[in-house]
Formats: structure tokens, sequence, C-alpha cells
């Protein structure tokens, strides 16, 4: 893997350089102290030393609400394309987001259906990401192979390990045309940053908690040996509210609305959606084949961790990243789920 | 700019109506410029757009040998049908698709094929009944059981009577309410699926209709001796994409947009949402 050095007091220099054909997304510290991502408006610091964001970049390319087109007038209508959006460069994406990302760049196109404007503004995307070497309270990518570096998924890897330099690592071709191209800026790999990052790895593997109930757990789910019982008991603690899907960084669920903007005039809007949600299967008749609770909250997970859609997908559909941990209210995040499965096959 | 990402419908204006019940309408499409007006298969669906209102998934239900027009038979039942009710000759409607799997008309050549429907349930099998006839030397007997609640109820009420009147088919008919003008039987379909003398080793049977009429009816037939992979039917969920993205019609690993609408009770018959 080719290695470069990056100057933190140059990140700046380098996202303005990039905004000049692409939108240019980082991290920003809101007052709060909250980390979102947000449109790079130069000059200024970019944090660097953040857990990760509130909520993953996925909305960047899977908007929670995006225009498929627009509508005038409904009997003889005339339909218009969104305007054309320029592509994105993010910087500061954690690695359990880029695995999150990659899993949806991979279930959007599969299948002989590609789903056009995601799968566009993925792959236009230049994905500057961002190692981790510290670990949040409620992170485990460890158990998920959703980090803490990567290997691939990435056009360059940043690893915040030098008191002033980032070490770079480049994974596409797309990314070393990118260090080429501002060779200014990126210096030859300083040795001593690749020792740094080999000590973070080590330090990682050691730091970073191992839960053995994540693999226990969705063994146990994918191989359908959960009872009826246990979902029903977990299910009870569900609120319906679907925050654990809004946060999560593989969910993929949406509906389709014509939405007025006007006399005769509409757009036809993806939002989000979620598989908790009572109406997410109720037809128009009335009909809801999977109205019970527990059938919900089952279905959440058996799409996410069954055997069925890892052998689709490849992966599991957790990268590890702990948002729905801070979401849930109910302890039916998917590392507290998995550790309550696991224990009551344990009694 | 023309929208041309993979949720943009085509656009077919309305060529003609036809109200099949009073709460159910066939509506024929323009299908100039559809590319695969001839090239579906049937018991594949459609994505039908009432712009303003929304879109929604509906059978395609004549045969591709006789697609002059794209054909979909249509019951109000929500926003987009209500709306989709006050629509007239010259209006236009959007048009994603095909979309899904189909009758699984290569295996059942050479076979006697057993089509019940109920209400509704009639428009998808008319699709594959009228491919069987149009390719009828492929196939065995053909027998056409048809339930409707009342006989004002019966869709395609003219197709109904030259099947009576064919020696293609054998067409049984019952109601379960009768009126002054109906001279047939009164009872569910179940009933006619009694009459039939069927050789089951070389018969498949495809239903379609309400839960509770395919509970009965399967019962019937697995009695007769069919077996799961032998008896199709169609799943309708609610769904929005129709290419297996939005997870809305999602039961077990089975898309039902693109795994289905066609499926054998040997893949479903497990299924807790579906039994």
């Amino acid at each position: 893997m080719e290695r470069r050095t990056l100057s933190k007091h140059c990140l700046p220099a380098f996202l303005e350089a990039l905004g000049e054909r692409r939108r240019v997304v980082a991290p920003r510290r809101l007052p709060t102290g909250d980390i979102v991502f947000a449109e790079y408006a130069g000059g200024g610091d970019v944090p660097l030393d953040y857990v990760n964001s509130l909520l993953p970049p996925k909305d960047l390319f899977f908007p929670r609400r995006e225009v498929l087109f627009t509508i005038e007038g409904s009997r003889r209508p005339v339909l218009s394309a969104p305007p054309t959006e320029k592509p994105l460069a993010v910087f500061g994406i954690r690695s359990c987001d880029v695995t999150g990302l990659t899993f949806l760049r991979k279930f959007f196109g599969e299948r002989g259906f590609v789903d056009d404007s995601v799968i566009r503004r993925i792959d236009d995307a230049l994905i500057l990401s961002l190692a981790c070497t510290t670990p949040g309270p409620d992170c485990f990518c460890v158990c998920c192979e959703g980090g803490p570096f990567l290997t691939s998924g990435f056009d360059l890897q940043m690893v915040d390990i030098g008191d002033d330099a980032l070490l770079v690592e480049v994974g596409s071709a797309r990314g070393q045309a990118l260090v080429d191209e501002h060779g200014a800026l990126f210096r030859p790999v300083d040795e001593a940053l690749v020792a740094a990052k080999r000590r973070a790895v080590e330090h990682v593997d050691a730091t970073f908690e191992r839960r053995s109930y994540i693999a226990a757990g969705i063994k146990r789910i994918s191989l359908g040996r959960v009872p009826p019982e246990t979902w029903e008991r977990l299910a009870a603690d569900c609120q319906g509210c679907g925050g654990c899907c809004h946060v999560c960084p593989t969910c993929s669920c949406f509906t389709v609305d014509d939405v007025p903007t006007g006399d005769q005039t509409w757009q036809r809007e993806r939002t989000w959606d979620s598989c908790l949600y009572s109406g997410f299967t109720r037809e128009a008749s009335g009909h809801n084949p999977r109205e019970p609770r527990a059938e919900r909250v089952k279905r959440r997970f058996f799409h996410k961790m069954s055997f069925q859609y890892i052998e689709r997908m490849g992966r599991h559909g957790c990268v590890g990243c702990g948002r729905c941990v801070t979401t849930c209210m109910g302890c039916l995040d998917i590392s507290t789920l998995l550790e309550r499965i696991t224990q009551d096959a344990a009694e | 700019m023309q929208p041309s990402n993979v949720y943009t419908p085509l656009l077919a204006p309305i060529r003609r109506i036809e109200h099949e019940t009073p709460d159910t309408t066939t509506y024929f499409l323009e299908a100039g410029q559809i590319p695969w007006r001839a090239s579906y298969k049937p018991g594949q669906f459609v994505e039908v757009s009432v712009f303003g209102y929304g879109e929604a998934p509906f059978c395609l239900c004549q045969s591709p040998t006789r697609a002059q027009t794209i054909e979909v038979t249509i019951r109000r039942t929500g926003k987009v049908t209500d709306q989709l009710a006050t629509f007239q000759v010259g209006d236009v409607l959007g048009l994603r698709g095909p979309f899904g799997n189909w009758f699984p008309f290569d295996r059942a050549r050479g076979r006697d094929l057993v089509f019940v429907g109920g209400g509704i349930g009639l428009p998808p099998l008319r699709s594959f009944i009228n491919y069987a006839l149009d390719h009828r030397s492929d196939y065995g007997r053909i027998h056409v059981l048809y339930g409707a609640r009342s006989p004002s109820d019966r869709v395609y009420k003219d197709e109904l009577a030259a099947w009576s009147r064919s020696d293609q088919l054998t067409l049984l008919e019952t109601v379960d309410r009768a009126d002054d003008t109906w001279k047939g039987p009164v009872g569910v379909v179940t009933n006619l699926v009694k009459e039939l003398q069927l050789d089951t080793s070389r018969t498949m049977a495809f239903t379609c209709g309400p839960p509770i009429m395919l509970k009965f009816v399967v019962a019937e037939l697995r009695t007769l001796g069919l077996a799961d992979k032998d008896l199709v039917t169609t799943l309708e969920r609610y769904m929005k994409c129709g290419i297996g993205k939005c997870g809305h019609c999602c039961v077990g690993q089975s898309y039902v947009c693109v795994d289905g609408p066609v499926y054998s009770f040997e893949q479903i018959s497990h299924l807790p949402e579906v039994a």
C-alpha cells in the first residue's frame, strides 16, 4: 500500500483544493460538542479528535429525503429531473461508516437493479476516511469486522498518530492520482509514522472491547435458534420509534410519496422508512401481514443477521458503530439484544 | 431535463376504460411507447403512477400474446385508486416494469391446468389462462374455477361468457350470494374444486384470491393429491419500488417484488406470515 504524510496544518488547503470540483464535506463540532458532517466552509480547523459523528454520513449518499423527479400536471404530466449534483469528497468518515457505505453500495446495485442516484453518489465520491485509535464506550467494530482500520473501501485512509502529521494510506487508483496531483501537500511517508501505526494497531487490539456475545448472538439469530417467547419478551421493550434504523449505517428501507409543491405540481420524494413502524407492511385494504411488534422486531434482526442475508451480502448487516446503543431507549440495540439473546440461551 | 433514474415511469395514456364491477375497473393503456409490451411474462406486474397521488403495484392481467394495449384491472381501495377512478380516456398514467417472476408456463407444459380464482384474484390468473389458450397445444385440459361475492362482482363478464361457450377450456362459476339473474351454483369456490375429476399426477393448480379462500382451496387440492410444488399462487404485499430496494414486501428472505409474486406452496408454506 502506498503511503504519504500530510501535515495537519495542510489539511484545510487540501480540502479547499478539492472544493474546486467537488462538494467537500467534513466533520464539524456543534456547540453541544456533537460532531456532524457538514459542507466544509474553508479556513478553519477540522476536528480530528472525535469518537464518531452523531449520525453516519449515509445521508450524503442515500438522503433521508430525496427528490426523484418533479411533476407538473396530474392528468397530462410533464416530468423533470432534479438538478445534477456535484460529486462529493467526504473527509473524516470513520472506518465503521465506510464499511456501512460499502454494504449499501452492494445492496443498491445488486440483483440486476441499479438504484442510479445512490450508486452514482457513492461511486463518484472521494472517500477520505479517518481510522480509529481510541474506541468510544459504545463501539464494537472489532466484533463486526467494521474497523477500526480499513484495508479497502476508501480512496485515502488517514491515521491521526503524529503530533503534527497524518499518516495517509492510498486505497485506490483515484486516491493515488489525488496524492500525485497534490504532491506539494503530501510528503513522502515518514517511517516513524508507519511504526506508530503498527503500535496503534497493537494498542487498539488490546483496548477495543471484545464482546463474545456478539458472534454468539448473531449465530443464534442466523440459524433461527431464538424461540418466539424470547422475541415476544424483547419486543415488549421496543417503542417502535425507528431510531435504530435511522442512525444505522446499513439500514436502507424507504418509502415514496408524491408531495405537493404548488398548484398542480408535485415532487416524487423518497424518504427513509423503518421496518419497525406498524404501517410498514400495511396494505391499502387495511390488511397487515406483519402487525405484531414481536414479528417486526424479529424481522429487523432477521434482515441484519440471518444466514440467508449474510450469504447474499457477503457479511451481516452490523458494522459495530454503536449508534443504536446510544439511541435505543428500550435496550433493543444490536449489542444489548445479542447479549440478552445469548444470556437467555444460557439459562 | 427528462428524468432517467430507475424510478422514472414511462407515460401511457388511457385508451379505453371498462367498468367490471361497481368498484373494479379495467384500464387499457396505450402500449406504443412501451418497449416491453409484448415481451413481459404472464404473472408479472407493473407499478402504476397516478401522478400527484402516488404509485402502486398491479398485475399485468392480459397475456402478452394479446397485448395491443397494456391492461390493468384495479379495485378502488385507497388514495391512489380513488384518484384513478376520476381519470378518463386520454388521461395519462405512469408505468414502471415489468417486475417480478412469472407463472411457470414452461414447467406446466404438457400438464393439465386448474385455475382457481376468487373475486379480484382472477386478473393475474387471466394473463396465464389466455397465454395457455394461445399456446393451446402445449397444455392438457384447462379448468377455470371462479367465485365472486355476487353476480355483479364478477370481473370480465364478456370473457367469462365466451369461456363458458368455448370447447378449449371448462369454466365453473359460483357466487356467495345469488340474485334473480343468477342461474349457476351458490357457495364457496372450494365446492367447485370438489367437482373436478383430476389426474393429479399430471395437474398443476394456480390459485389467487383472498387469504381465507386460498386456505380452503389449497387444503382441498392437497386432499385431492396435488403436491405443494404443483400448487402455485401469487403473493401480494405493500411495496414501493418493485426492484428489491425499499424493503416493504420482504417475506422471510424473499422480496415479493423480485423473487415473487409467483410462488409454489413448496416455497412458502413454511412462512409464518403466509400460512
